[in-house]
């Protein structure tokens, strides 16, 4: 079978091709048909040496994010049978409960083998079925991107309809966090370089989008927009750069959740104190939370915001694209 | 009667003693024959001009206190004449989530407060005294005990097994001592002195490090606690400290930030271990009346006795401020009255 690996890591040019035998069935594990995968922003930091310890192997295979079919199960297997439409938690041992460091050792596309393969041999605990309106490309955008969304909103953020929730650029985590805090009857303002894509997301259903260019002052215009109260939720995802912005944005009581390292800043925090705001650091979430978020999208009916589909053989092309930054929500990769 | 004002607001010598008539109760107001009130760090900062905008001169000081209700006005209810009282100093945070309004009426701040003979308080805003308690270890709790509470019960959720850090042996740092044991939770506190924490160990403090002889006491609390870190921060330092706060901190940690203790920061506080580690940072201002009405319930149960290092005499207030910026205390600083 053909599978990407991530080879010497010194850029998007140290991607490679190879071929490998079919993975065997062992215990506790499914093989999966991969029909589709997703690139996330920390591809592009693994694939150059810049993510954590930086001890991989030339040999790993990239992404955190895919879905596909059961083809087959190992001893042990309960909770999927051949045939399932599954994706999978992106730390495949936190299966619930809080957060233990620990779980890096089995992460998907960083320490253990992920998603840009024609076939994955996976933990069986790490599955989750998908609702059937979603395709394979829509499903591949959830595991990273969308259970992060998900975990600022609902679990830290405990959204309820009728706040207001500010995501920082249209990538793939405010994006899924647009779509999903809106299924929850929230007001939603986003922000973007490009007037053109925040056209786009208007078109998702934003209530309000700001350009971060032209009006550097976002923060002001966020209160502006909400006649002073602010936003109960953020979804910080660029990084202590834009945190003291974040932090002005946000309203008394407000729920920030901070995940990015787009853009590295010297913050002002005092205004959590004034505001009793709460700063919550995120990494990315359990399977509980990948099982309750693919509920709220199936009952919503959520079609995720997949920007530019490339075929397999067409990966580097992929990371380029993402990196490029002219996407909006997720770049996926078709596998036939 | 007998009252101190905030005066011009120069700094504690500015405090000054004044005669008035003996107040009458407005509508929802109680009149307050005040047995004895407690110092807090900001009422330095009150005194000083330096606590928001300047405040009137006749502004009554103090937002801690307890005494005995002598008079009700209209409409209230809850309360009697003979009621042994304290109150949650933001008078109009009752319960639920903060509202900046609430400054609008805080004891000692934007209204006046107790450090006088009878004090009118809003009767809403009043919480009985458990029987076995006295007026001084009443007087003590409403700003340090109900942010400290607020930390570790209302943001931290505390379990039994949980390691709690407090920095500093200061009000709100004891009463954090002895809220995370009255819990189950082991305590571990920084001090300049040897001697106070001596003092703490006394109290049950399970971990003490002096931050003067280590400064990397992130490092040694880290190691003192297996390696794993602590669960919950009551962070009084500021944001000067909290870099270390955050290093010595176990995964999923939820640390509450409510002082300023250690001056301003040389360099903006490193927060990357938040997002590696999923641990929470909040901004707390005090606490609710429920949680008042939650702590003291608590220490009835636990026999909890607040630590009071020194009583002054109301005539001799001015040197309890005094008493307090000079640190050399550990815990609270009372007044007494009548
Ligand atoms: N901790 C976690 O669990 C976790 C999980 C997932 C992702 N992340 C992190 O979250 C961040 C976003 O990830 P992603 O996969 O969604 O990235 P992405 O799809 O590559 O999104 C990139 C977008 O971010 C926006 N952006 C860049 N700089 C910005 C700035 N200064 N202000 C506002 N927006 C800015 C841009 O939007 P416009 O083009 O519209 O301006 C850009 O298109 C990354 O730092 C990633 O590592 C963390
Ligand atoms: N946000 C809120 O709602 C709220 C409520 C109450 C208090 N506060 C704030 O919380 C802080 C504590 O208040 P408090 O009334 O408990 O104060 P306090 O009783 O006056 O505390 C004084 C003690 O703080 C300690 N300290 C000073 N610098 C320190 C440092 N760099 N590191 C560690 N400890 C240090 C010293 O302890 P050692 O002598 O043992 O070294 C000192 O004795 C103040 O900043 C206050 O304004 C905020």
């Amino acid at each position: 079978m053909k599978v990407w690996e991530i080879g010497e890591q010194q850029g998007l040019g140290s991607l490679r091709a190879a071929t490998r035998p079919e993975p065997e069935t062992t215990r506790g594990h499914a093989i999966i048909k991969v029909r589709a995968s997703a690139l996330n922003h920390r591809d592009l930091m693994i694939i150059a040496k810049r993510y954590g310890a930086n001890v991989r192997p030339e040999t790993r295979v990239p992404l955190s994010d895919g879905a596909g079919e059961v083809i087959a199960i190992g001893e042990g297997v309960t909770d999927v049978k051949i045939g399932d439409r599954v994706v999978a938690n992106m730390f495949a041992d936190w299966t619930e409960g809080a957060w233990v460091p620990g779980l890096f050792g089995a992460d998907y596309g960083n320490t253990i083998d992920g998603w840009a393969t024609e076939r994955l041999s996976a933990p069986a605990r790490s599955l989750a079925k998908i609702p059937d309106h979603l395709s394979w490309e829509e499903a591949a955008t959830i595991a990273s991107a969308g259970v992060t969304a998900w975990n600022i909103l609902e679990p830290f953020g405990h959204l309820k309809a009728g706040d207001t929730v500010l995501a920082l650029g249209t990538g793939g985590v405010s994006v899924w966090g647009l779509q999903l805090a809106k299924a929850a009857g929230a007001r939603v303002i986003i922000t973007s370089s490009s007037d053109q894509k925040l056209a786009k997301v208007k078109a998702l259903g934003a209530d309000i989008g700001i350009n971060y260019k032209t009006t550097p002052d976002w923060d002001k215009a966020v209160l502006d927009a909400t006649h002073g109260a602010g936003a109960d939720i953020v979804l910080e995802t660029v990084g202590t750069g834009t945190l003291t912005r974040s932090i002005n944005a946000a309203a008394f009581n407000g729920r920030i959740g901070m995940v990015g390292g787009l853009d590295a800043g010297q913050p002002q925090l005092f205004g959590l104190v004034a505001k009793n705001a709460v700063l919550g650091g995120i990494t990315v979430g359990n399977r509980r939370m990948l099982v309750d978020m693919l509920k709220s999208v199936g009952a919503a009916k959520i079609k995720p915001a997949v920007d530019k589909v490339f075929a397999f053989d067409d990966m580097p092309k992929a990371y380029a694209y993402l990196e490029s930054a002219a996407h909006i929500g997720k770049v996926v990769v078709r596998h036939d | 009667m007998k009252t101190w004002e905030l005066g011009d607001q120069k700094g504690i010598a500015s405090l000054r003693m004044a005669e008035r008539a003996e107040p009458k109760p407005g509508p929802g107001q109680a009149v307050i024959a005040v047995k004895a009130c407690s110092l807090n760090r900001r009422d330095i900062g009150i005194a000083g001009g330096t606590y928001g905008a300047a405040k009137p001169a006749t502004r009554i000081p103090l937002s801690d206190g307890a005494g005995d209700v002598v008079a009700i006005g209209p409409d209230v209810t809850g309360v009697k004449v003979g009621d042994r009282v304290t109150a949650s100093h933001y008078t109009t945070w009752l319960d639920g989530t903060f509202d900046p309004s609430v400054r609008n009426a805080d004891l000692g701040v934007s209204i006046d407060g107790w450090l006088t003979e009878r004090a009118v308080i809003p009767a809403a805003a009043l919480v009985p005294i458990p029987d076995k308690m006295s007026y001084a270890e009443a007087a003590a709790l409403p700003v340090a005990a109900v942010t400290a509470w607020s930390v570790i019960e209302g943001l931290g959720r505390i379990k039994s097994g949980d390691i709690v850090l407090t920095l500093g042996t200061g009000g709100v740092s004891i009463f954090a001592l002895q809220i995370a044991k009255m819990n189950g939770a082991r305590a571990a506190i920084t001090s300049s002195s040897d001697e106070k924490l001596a003092r703490c160990k006394d109290l049950g403090a399970d971990i003490v490090v002096n931050y003067k002889t280590r400064p990397d006491w992130d490092k040694a609390i880290r190691d003192q606690t297996g390696g794993r870190g602590v669960d919950i921060v009551v962070e009084t330092g500021g944001f000067a400290t909290l870099s270390q706060s955050l290093a010595a901190c176990a995964p999923n940690a939820r640390v509450g930030m409510i002082g300023a203790l250690a001056g301003r920061p040389e360099a903006p506080p490193a927060l990357f271990p938040m997002v590696g580690n999923n641990i929470t940072l909040k901004g707390i201002t005090s606490g609710t009346r429920r949680m008042f009405v939650e702590l003291l319930k608590a220490m009835d149960a636990t026999d909890m006795k607040p630590v009071i290092d020194k009583t002054f005499a109301f005539d001799d207030a001015v040197n309890a401020y005094q008493y307090m910026v000079d640190s050399d205390f550990i815990g609270k600083i009372v007044v007494s009255v009548g």
